[in-house]
Formats: C-alpha cells, structure tokens, sequence
C-alpha cells in the first residue's frame, strides 16, 4: 500500500519516515535511518538481534510494523554509549569476553540494559531470564553472564572497581602474548558501529533475490519470466540460459554445482533464478510471478536407499548415487581382532545439523569502471571466493576485490562461495548498478552446508589391559545433493581418529553419498565430531565390559608426543594424558562415576584437532584456474598459506598490520595483533588491522580447519620481526651498540641486556623513514614440505601441529519425560602457548554450548518431498542462556615448537569432546545407550521402555 | 504474501476498529501484538488484504478486578502485564505462573492474551488455564456484544466461534472460590523460549474433607484445539487425590489426547507426556489445596 509519514523519537531525536506501515521497525531503522546496530538473524522472533527498547521495554523490531511505532519512544544500541563514552555494561561486554561475532550483541545489550535498569543487581537466574530472547551461537553466553554479573565493576568514568589492573610483571616471558587483551573490534561492536555485509549500502544500489526449486528432484521444462519481468520496479532476471557452462564448487575434482540450475534441479531451494529489483519487497514479489514448470522425478532422501539398486541417480556422473569412496587400510588389521581379548561391535547414526550462525549470508557486489569486480560478502574464505569467482566470470584473480566486512559468524557455513556472491555479482553485471542479497533464515538452510549425517559402524579390538589392538570403520556420509567440501569430509571422517590413541591396526571404508537435499559442507570439526563421538562412546562400552575405568582406558591408549600415527601423521607437541588427568581431578570423577543416583550422570568425551591443513584446497599456484593445466600433485605447499605486510607509520607510533585472514567472530584479528605485536616490541594497542580487503591485504586462505592462529601467527610474528630487522641498524647507531645485539620490548630498543640504555621505538622508525622511505616488513608460512603418506588421500588431516582435549560432563535427567539437563561441563585442552586466554576459553564455552545442543536437541528434519520441516529458529533449537551448562575451562601446559609462540589451535577442537561427553553422561544416568543423534526426550523414553520391557520378558530378550 | 499488498488501518477508536471489521470482515486480520500474524503473513501461511490495526486502543489495555471478585482482562493486555501486574495475585496466581513460562521477555512485551486466544494455535499456553479457570470471552462487534466461555471458543486449528465482523474485547475470570486451585504443567524441549510439546492445565474445589466438588482439567498441544477432558473432571468428583486416582485420571487424559506427529515430537511420545502431566498437575493441586 501507499507509503505514510510516522513519526517517532530514536535516542532522543524526533525522526519521521515515510514507509509502508507493515515494514519493520528493524528495516526502518536499518534502510532508512541507517541505524544498523539493530540487527536481522531470523525475521521471526526467535533471535533477539533486532531488540530495541521501545517506550522503555525491549521488543523484536522484525515483529513491529512501522504503522505502530507512531509517537513511541524507541532507544537502540546507537543510543547508549554517549559521546562515545561506554555504557559501564558495554564496557562489561568488551573486558569479560562476551563479545565474539558481535552479531547478537546489540540486542543482548539492550536487554540487559533494560534488566539493569529495573534491578541494579540481578541474580543469576534473573539475567538468564532476560536473557532468554536473544541467541548467541558463538560465547556459550558464559562471557555475556560474567559481563552482565560483573557490571558494577565498571564505572562510567572508565575505572574498574573492583577488578585491579594486575602490575606489569616484568619476569613475563612476553608482552603481548599469552594475556588476555580485550578484542580489537569489542568496542565497535558494543556500540553497533561495526559494519557487517548487510549494512553496506552503496550509491545507487538495488536488492536482488533467488527463486527455489520447489521440488527436490526434477527436470526443468520451463521457465516464463514475462510477468515478473513486467512488475515496475524489476530491473533484471536471470536463469540458467543466461549464464556460464562453467561448474562451480569446492573440491576441484568434483566442481558440479552450476550457477542457476539449467536442466535439473535437486534439492528444495535450489536457485533456479536470480531477481534484481528496486527493493527486496519488489523482489519477492517478483520471484512469484516467475512461472517455473518443472517434470518431477522421484527423490531419494535417504542415503542407504540411494545406494541400493534402481535408486533415482542424483548427478549421472556418480554412478550408483556415490560421491567419493575412501578405502584405507593400516596395520594388519585380522591379525588385530585375532589377538584381541574384547571385541564390540555397535553402529552409530549422527544428525544432519547447521551452523546457524547469527548472521546470515550477505554479499553486495559492484563493478568498478576497468573491470574490477567488488565483492563485500560476509565469508571465511575471502581467498577462495576470489578464487571461485575468478573461475565462474572467467576473468583474472587480479580483477576482484573481495572486502570481507565483519561476520556474524561461520562455522564452516560461510566457507564456500555461495549462490549470492556469485549471483550479486552478475546481477550487478547486467544492472549496472551496485546489488545486495542476503538470505533470510529459511534460505540459509534450504543452502544448506551443514554438517554430514553419518552412518557408522564400528569395531574395536581391545586386550585384557584395554589396549586397542584393530579398530575398524565403515562410514556412509549423506552428502545432500552436491560435493561442496564433501570429498574432504569423507577423508576427515577417517583420518583424525588414529590422532588421539595409538591404533597399531585400523581400516577406514568411507562413502558419500548424493541424496536430493540441500548439500553440505564443512562445519566445525569437519567430518570428524560424528565419528568421534561414536568412537568415544564406543571406547566407553567397551571399557564397561572389561570392567575398566573410562579414563583410565584412555590414559593406556593415549597419544604421546612425537608419534608418527599409523595413517601417517606426524603429532609433534601432545598433552592428551595431562588434560585426561585434569579433567578426572577437576571434576571429582572418581568419587562420580558409577556412584551417582539414577537420573543422574556424569561421561567423558574426548577430542582434538587440527592446526591448519597441511594442504591448500586446490593444487598449483594463485593463478586462473581455466588457464592451468591440471598440476601434478607435489609433497608441499606451491605458495605460502598465510601472507603479511606490517607497515610502520611515518611519525613511528602506529603499525598497521595487513594479512587477509577473516576474522568471522573467533577473534583472530585479536590474536594476530598481539603475535605481530610481540616480534615488532610494542604494544599491541599501537597496531591497527587491515584484514577485510584483498586490495590491501595479502592473501590468507581463510578461517576453516583452526588454522589462523599458527599460520596467520607465524606470518604476523615474521612481519613483525622484518621491520624489526630493518630497524636495527639504526638503533644500534642512536645506542651505540652492535646491530645484532639490539632488542626490541616495551616501545624501546635497547642492547640486549640493558634495558635501562633505551632508546624509543618510534625515534628509530622515524629514523629509518627519513633515510631510506616506507618501513615495512612481510612475512610469510608455508607448511612443512613433505606432510603426511604416499596412500590416496594422505594429505587429508595432515597438520603442522595437533589439538587435544578432554571434557567431563554431568547431566540430570527426568526419566518420566526424558528430558535432560546439561548441567555441568569440566574441560581441559592442550592448545598450545594460548596467545590470548579469555579467547581460548571463549572458543570452548561456545564449543561447549553448541556441540551439547548438537548431541541433544539439534536435527534438520525433512519430509517425504524433501522439504526441511523446521527450516527456522523456532524449529530448529539453539541452546538459550538457560539451557547453557555451568561450564569449567581449563588448560595444560603446553608448547609447540611448530606453532608461533607455542600456539595450536582451539577452535574446533573444543568441539570434539562434547559430543561424546554429554552421550556418556546420559548412558550413565539412564542406564540406556541412545547412539543415534540427537539424543532427544523422546528417544530416551523410548529406549526405557524398550529396556523395561525386555526386563519384564526376559527370555524375549535373551533370543536377541 | 506481500507486504506491500495488504491494505493497513489504524483504529483510532473500539468503534472504528469494529466499523472497518464490519466492513471487510473476512478479508481482514486485526493486529494486536502481531507476534502471530506478522510471522504468518511473512510466511506466506495467513494471508489478508486488510490488516487493521489495534494498538491505539488504550481501553483494551487495561486490567482490572470487579466487585464480584472476577478479573477483567482487556484483550490488548500484553503476557508481560500479565506475568507483573499485581493484580494477577492471590487464586490468579496460576496465570502468571503460566504466562512466565512463555515465549521471551519480548515477546511477551509484544503478545496479546486476545492474540493467544484469537490464534486458536493448538499449542497456546495460556487458554487451557484460563478453562480450567471458568473464564469467559467478551466478544464485540457492530452488532454488539456477547459473552462466550472461552471453552467454546475453539473451532480447529486457527479457527475460533469469531464471526468475521468480531473483536474480542475483553477475558474474564470469575473469582475462584477458596478453598479451589489451579495449575498448568508444560513440557517444551528448550528451557528458555519453547512452545509446549505438551501442557496439561487443571483446576479443582474441593469440600471440608478435601473430597473434589468440581474440577476441570484441559490439555495443551495434543489436540486440534484445547482439550476439555470432561470425563476426568467428572471422574474427580467425590474423590480426594491419590495414587489411584491419578494414575486413572493420567490414563484417561492421555487416551483423550488426539496429538499429531510433527517436529516436537511424535504422537506417541505426546500421549506419555499427557500422562506425566496430568500426574504432575494433580499432586500439586493436592499440595496447593494442603492435603
Ligand atoms: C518467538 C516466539 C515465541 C512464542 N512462544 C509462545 C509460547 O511459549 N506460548 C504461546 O502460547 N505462544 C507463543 N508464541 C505465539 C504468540 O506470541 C502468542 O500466541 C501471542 O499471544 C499472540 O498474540 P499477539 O497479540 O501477538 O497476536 P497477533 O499476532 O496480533 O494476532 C494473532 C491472531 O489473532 C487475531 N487477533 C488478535 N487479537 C485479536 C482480537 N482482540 N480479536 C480478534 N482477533 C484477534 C489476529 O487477527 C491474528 O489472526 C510465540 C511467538 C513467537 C514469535
Ligand atoms: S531478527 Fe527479530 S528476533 Fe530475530
Ligand atoms: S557473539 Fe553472539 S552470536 Fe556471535
């Protein structure tokens, strides 16, 4: 309907709009006043990013039609801190880590402003009450609670009361690292001033929209545009005649996603048209007019059916619907299950889960006038989309720039070039004019990339000491309906488990398999959290019928340092026992288990990961893919993983760091800043990141498999120390010393041993600037040459260096309705030197809170068409405050030579434990093993009954 | 559904509000906290060439208790006022303790008790409490008004006894006599902000022997609308609340429930969780009338 005047007050200011009364708040607030702190995570009411105070009381903006707001008071997160002055409880948010993407912040702080307005000291329970509306799939809430609890330490004038500033301890080996700085971008985004891709607004810019397949498995007969073409307001529409032959995707051997479909669709969702038009409400009108006849075939959603003979064919170049086999085998595996004095057999089933990451997909495109494409786009993988963009425009890698704005978060969804990237660019191609798309909740599931179901079976051998001795592994991984990351799924399904216990024998069969749903792709932990909670469970079975402690079956079996595995990795630095060790003293294992009253339970899980693949993703060098001829696979990287340039500002008070490395929420534009910070001698607050655009910075090949922290670590750390090499001379001139004693710390240089003959940092740089110009200093890292075995697929898994970790979990669970409550979590991990603890601890609430709403609640259903039955917040559970387990994250000693500083990873291998953990912990509650995920209420209700019953007709349950 | 094309009015008055509905009847949707509708239309699910508007209403906002003992419920009074108002004290304690368990804090700044009831969602917390309650529903139109027991409400799933030119003004709940309790139990998959998988509401009054005079109890989520299981509130008549009284009333509610399969939860699973709620709910009547 015709648009109207409202007006209304925002933080104090009378604004009036003209808007269609049924447009948001949110929308208002964004498109029009460009207030963009309020942000969109779902458009439903489930997220709480879009919460304002409204007359005082905090509402969903997504839900609030303009029409209504007339006369209202609205305060949004551009209205707290004044004058740029933080609120105490913003100032809260930056120090106790409750901070990560930042993409749920604005609306978490509105609500716990509102909450501290009302009540000056709120109890626990209240704060998770208020709380409750607003998801945050990054913290695990433990800093935002320590954030809202500790409010009062902070004053408005900046002092904090009762948290004393720890003196300078000058016997600290470093600076800079391993210490808690708060996040370089905490403030920005406590405030609502950080921009994240759907922010962006260029000049002239239109909105574009993807039409969905609405059957999962069909032939495409027609397509008539004509009426949405006709709709005032649309400026292009695009489908698969009018674009590219060339198929895109993520594994190079298996590209086989094309653009728009052009012949076959297969899955729901699958973009079959692209609109641009003058507004999203324009777009969406148009995308129904579009008239699409498509010849249904039958789909297959199953993958154990898709496999069977007369199974529908999903793509026709993978015969019999498999994507990949893997086949491995190490050891001599009869010989393993001969010698072995218990052997269990079990199979496992995992769920098909998404990331779900606050925000979702973004990409707003524009063509620069001598070509070059600009993509801002909300990824983890800038590299890579250059890349795959380069290959679907077929034009040079030189000629786009991607700009990588803040990101709400991956984990591993935002891994791949997505449909919107590509199709933004080449609707802006044919418009003209700068486009934004960005998906709606619904859209980022029926896209897709979450995590594999696997199906597992599983054997273990183990002797009377509960040594393995064989274990053997048959995976069938549901691969939906495109190979995306899915080939190195499949690998990483097999690879990491020989990464924790020594296996001498071990066979790994894994099949992926094509089935008409949405693809998926890499989620944190890639492939691996499935089959490691399978075997976890497993090795928990199997200890029960040897009558061995859980823990202490693990101490026996246990990686030790230095071990080359029996697939071929190469483990360098492992505290695995030190972290098992822990977590039974930390959380009174001994007295626990086995002791507790029924409905009560504690397990264990166990876990790690890798730091950083030891391979690129595609093979050769940074160069048009359409050019090169297919290169021959060599035993080391062709160019450096991770690349940077610290330049010194002129007058010497400033460095600015340049390396593409996305910061998507993990805090590695943080970390990377206090390594480069280390080398260079100052403090960290002295440098600035530059990690968002690929016209300043080098490449790094992104935020998946945990690599950032070594290998960005290790090329920001050797940047850092070039400038300071190039310092030296200077200093040496101005102190009077040799070059090659000089040192760099605290702001000053000074001789080695002197630290009281200084001179200032700054005075060299500026020095060095007026002789000899720019002072800049690059460094690189390449992973070892030469990682991992000579068998087929021997790259996958291969690292510089290896997680560990060990979770103890303890649950209570209702045995009338089978709900369970996650009440406690005791978590050590070997990560190595941790460069900035508070963020490690981050990385494991998050991991904790996500991976236990993984094993418990978390499940992508579908019905028999193929469409997703809870493609939405509200369907598909993440974990709220109040569900969030008390959690306890500790750390062991630890240094690894390969990693900068000693560092490893953390990220995704604090996913690994869990699953495992909270599986044990209701096992042992219930007395029941549910070994198909998610554990929900209902399953375990009827895994009593079933129990129940075969107790009441034993000899029926004898005959079994 | 688009947006843009649905036609928005602002009622300035009740009477205008009910003008237009007369007008448009069908064809329009009236907006209270639109935390229902918005999601519908912007779902495609509900659609509408009229959306008119109530939050001006201020009248409808307000909460009051009469000279009888009842309370007086606007229909535009919001799950938050319910779950802080002081009025909603002493034998309507039971509504906040239902309304506290619903949805988010913003939600509930948002949603109407009339919206929870209009919606006729199957899954509504708060009409199976309000039942047990005896409440009534005031009902408004150009014609003029009517009382309905909010029992009769229900038609189907997103079908109520409205007409389509009505408004529902106002809920009322009578007095509840003293020596009467009531009570809602739910069971969601979420501790925070989790529609019921399945709720069992009961009320009871009972006689100088704590024997049960009357008694209601009303299921939640398992049946197309909100379940009135009679025959157990007949059944308590006479009886004090005991082992076997529960385990045969639990029975009986969960044979009573026609719950569907959906991504909750199966039917199956729906009828055991009847089963446990109706237990849960019983036990704490007797706790609350003081066994
Ligand atoms: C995130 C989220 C969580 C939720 N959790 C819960 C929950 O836990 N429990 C629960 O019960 N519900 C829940 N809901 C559903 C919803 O919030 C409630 O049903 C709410 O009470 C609806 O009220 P409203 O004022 O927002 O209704 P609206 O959306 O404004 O209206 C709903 C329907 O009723 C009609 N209507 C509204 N008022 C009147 C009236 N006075 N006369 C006639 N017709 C009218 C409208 O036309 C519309 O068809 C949730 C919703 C969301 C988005
Ligand atoms: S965007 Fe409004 S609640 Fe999610
Ligand atoms: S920090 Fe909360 S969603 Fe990312």
């Amino acid at each position: 309907m015709a648009q109207c005047l409202y007006t209304f007050n925002v933080n104090g200011h009378s604004q009036t709009v003209a808007a269609d009364p049924l447009e948001s708040l949110a929308d208002v607030l964004r498109d029009r006043l460009h207030l963009t702190g309020t942000k969109k995570g779902c458009g439903a009411g489930d997220c709480g990013a879009c919460t304002v105070l409204i007359d005082g009381s905090p509402v969903n903006t997504c839900l609030t039609p303009i029409g209504t707001v007339n006369g209202r008071e609205i305060t949004t997160i551009e209205g707290l801190a004044v004058n740029g002055e933080l609120t105490p409880l913003q100032k809260a948010f930056v120090h106790e880590g409750g901070i990560q993407c930042g993409f749920c912040t604005p609306g978490m702080v509105i609500s716990a402003t509102h909450l501290l307005n009302d009540n000056p000291s709120p109890t626990t329970d209240e704060i998770k009450e208020a709380l409750t509306g607003n998801l945050c799939r990054c913290t695990g809430y433990g800093g935002i609670l320590r954030a809202v609890q500790r409010c009062d330490n902070y004053r408005g004038d900046g002092t904090c009361a009762k948290k004393a500033e720890p003196p300078a301890d000058k016997s600290r080996k470093y600076d800079n690292v391993n210490i808690s700085i708060p996040r370089v971008d905490a403030a920005d985004k406590v405030t609502g001033r950080a921009v994240y891709t759907a922010d962006v607004t260029l000049p002239n810019m239109a909105y574009g929209k993807l039409l969905g397949s609405p059957v999962a498995h069909g032939i495409i007969k027609k397509i008539d545009i004509s009426k949405a073409d006709a709709l005032p307001g649309v400026l292009t529409i695009l489908t698969g005649a009018d674009v590219t032959d060339t198929l895109h995707g993520v594994s190079p051997a298996r590209y086989d996603e094309e653009i728009l479909a052009k012949t076959k669709v297969r899955h729901i969702g699958e973009p079959i048209a692209a609109v641009a038009a003058i507004d999203e409400a324009t777009c969406k009108k148009a995308l129904s007019l579009i008239d699409v006849e498509i010849e249904p075939l039958t789909p297959v959603l199953d993958p154990m059916q898709a496999v069977a003979d007369g199974a529908p064919i999903v793509h026709e170049r993978y015969k019999g619907n498999i994507n990949t086999h893997v086949e491995q085998e190490f050891g001599d595996l009869e010989k393993g299950f001969a010698d072995s004095y218990h052997v269990r057999e079990e199979e496992f089933i995992g769920n098909h889960i998404q990331q779900a990451p606050m925000e979702p997909h973004a990409s707003v495109a524009t063509w620069d006038h001598d070509g070059t494409l600009v993509l801002y786009s909300s990824t983890q993988v800038p590299h890579y989309v250059q890349y795959m963009m380069a290959h679907v425009l077929h034009i040079p890698l030189g000629k786009i720039r991607v700009i990588r704005p803040a990101v709400g978060g991956g984990f591993g969804g935002k891994a791949a070039t997505s449909p919107i990237d590509i199709c933004s660019a080449l609707l802006s191609k044919a418009t003209g004019r700068p486009i934004k798309m960005v998906y709606t909740r619904e859209e980022t599931f029926t896209y897709g990339r979450g995590r594999h179901k696997q199906y597992m079976k599983f054997k273990l051998g183990v002797d009377k000491e509960g040594r393995i001795k064989a274990f053997k592994s048959e995976i069938y991984l549901d691969g939906g309906a495109y190979s995306s990351f899915g080939v190195a799924t499949a690998y990483y399904a097999g690879s990491m488990i020989p990464t924790l216990y020594h296996l001498p024998a071990y066979r790994y069969d894994g099949y992926r398999i094509m089935t008409n749903k949405p693809a998926c792709g890499a989620m944190r932990g890639h492939g691996v959290p499935q089959p490691r909670f399978a075997f976890e469970c497993l090795l928990n079975m199997v200890a029960d019928d040897i009558g061995m402690d859980p823990v202490e079956i693990r101490l026996r079996n246990a990686m030790d340092a230095n071990t080359m595995t029996v697939n071929d990795l190469d483990i360098g630095s492992c505290e695995y026992k030190a972290t098992l060790e822990q977590v039974r003293e930390k959380s009174d294992w001994n007295n626990k288990y086995g002791k507790l009253p029924a409905g009560k339970g504690i397990g264990i899980g166990c876990g790690g990961f890798v730091s950083g693949a030891g391979y690129c993703i595609y093979r050769g060098q940074v160069q048009l893919s359409h050019e090169k001829p297919r290169e021959h696979f060599q035993k080391k990287s062709i160019f450096p993983h991770a690349n940077a340039i610290a330049k010194v500002s002129e007058d010497g008070m400033a460095v600015v760091l340049m390396i593409g490395a996305a910061d998507i929420g993990q805090g590695s534009d943080t970390v990377l800043v206090q390594m480069c910070a280390e080398s260079l001698g100052i403090p960290a607050s002295r440098i600035r990141m530059r990690s968002e655009d690929s016209d300043i910075s080098p490449i790094d090949l992104g935020a998946y498999s945990s690599r950032i922290t070594l290998m960005g670590g290790h090329a920001v750390s050797r940047a850092g120390t070039a400038v300071v090499e190039k310092m030296k001379p200077y200093a040496a001139k101005l102190l009077g010393c040799d070059p090659s004693e000089v040192e760099a710390r605290h702001a000053t240089m000074f001789p080695r041993g002197n630290e009281s003959h200084t001179v200032l940092w700054e005075e060299v740089a500026r020095q060095y600037f007026n002789d000899k110009g720019p002072l800049v200093g690059t460094g690189c890292y390449k992973p070892p040459d030469g990682l991992g075995g000579d068998y087929k697929g021997a790259t996958v898994g291969t690292s510089p260096a290896y997680s560990f970790g060990s979770a103890v979990c303890e649950v209570n669970v209702d045995l009338e309705t089978g709900k369970v409550k996650v009440e406690k979590f005791t978590d050590y991990h070997d990560c190595g030197t941790p460069i900035n603890p508070q963020s490690v601890h981050g990385q494991v609430e998050g991991a904790i809170v996500m991976s236990t709403g993984e094993t418990i609640m978390e499940d992508i259903q579908f019905d028999e068409k193929g469409n997703i039955l809870n493609p939405n917040l509200h369907g598909y559970l993440l974990m709220t405050i109040k569900d969030a387990p008390e959690i306890f994250s500790g750390l062991v000693d630890s240094y690894e030579s390969r990693g900068p500083f000693g560092a490893k990873e953390i990220g995704e291998g604090s996913t690994l434990p869990v699953l495992g953990a909270v599986a044990h912990a209701i096992a042992n509650a219930t007395g029941v093993w549910i070994k198909d995920l998610p554990i929900t209420p209902e399953k375990i209700l009827n895994a009593l009954r079933k129990k129940q019953e075969s107790a009441e007709a034993p000899s029926l349950a004898a005959t079994r | 559904m688009h947006i843009t094309d649905v036609e928005f009015h602002q009622a300035a008055s009740l009477d205008e509000a009910l003008d237009l509905k007369q007008r448009f009847g069908a064809e329009a949707h009236v907006l209270a906290g639109g935390t229902d509708l918005l999601v519908e239309l912007a779902t495609g699910r509900t659609t509408t060439k009229h959306v008119i508007s109530l939050s001006a209403l201020d009248g409808l906002k307000q909460m009051a208790v009469l000279d009888d003992g009842s309370l007086a419920i606007g229909s535009l009074v919001t799950i938050a006022q319910l779950c802080n108002s002081p009025l909603i004290s002493g034998k309507f304690t039971p509504i906040r303790e239902t309304t506290i368990q619903m949805a988010t804090p913003q939600i509930r700044n948002m949603a109407t008790i009339g919206g929870n009831i209009a919606g006729a969602v199957p899954c509504a917390d708060t009409p199976p409490i309000l039942i047990c309650m005896g409440a009534t529903v005031g009902i408004q139109s150009a014609d003029g008004h009517r009382t309905v027991p909010l029992r009769e409400m229900f038609a189907g799933p997103r079908q109520t006894a409205l007409k389509p030119n009505e408004i529902i003004t106002s809920v009322t709940v009578p007095a509840q006599p003293d020596n009467s309790a009531a009570a809602y139990e739910r069971f969601a998959l979420r501790d925070g902000n989790a529609i019921p998988v399945a709720g069992v509401a009961g009320s009871i009054t009972v006689g100088d022997a704590k024997q049960i005079t009357q008694a209601c109890i009303t299921l939640a989520s398992v049946a197309p609308i909100p379940r009135v299981v009679d025959d157990a509130g007949q059944d308590l008549v006479g009886k004090t609340i005991d082992e076997a009284v529960v385990d045969h009333i639990a029975e009986m509610c969960s044979n009573n429930a026609q719950p569907i399969c959906d991504v909750r939860g199966s039917d199956d699973y729906r009828r055991r969780l009847v089963t446990v709620l109706t237990r849960r709910c019983l036990y704490r009547l007797r706790d609350m009338i003081g066994n």
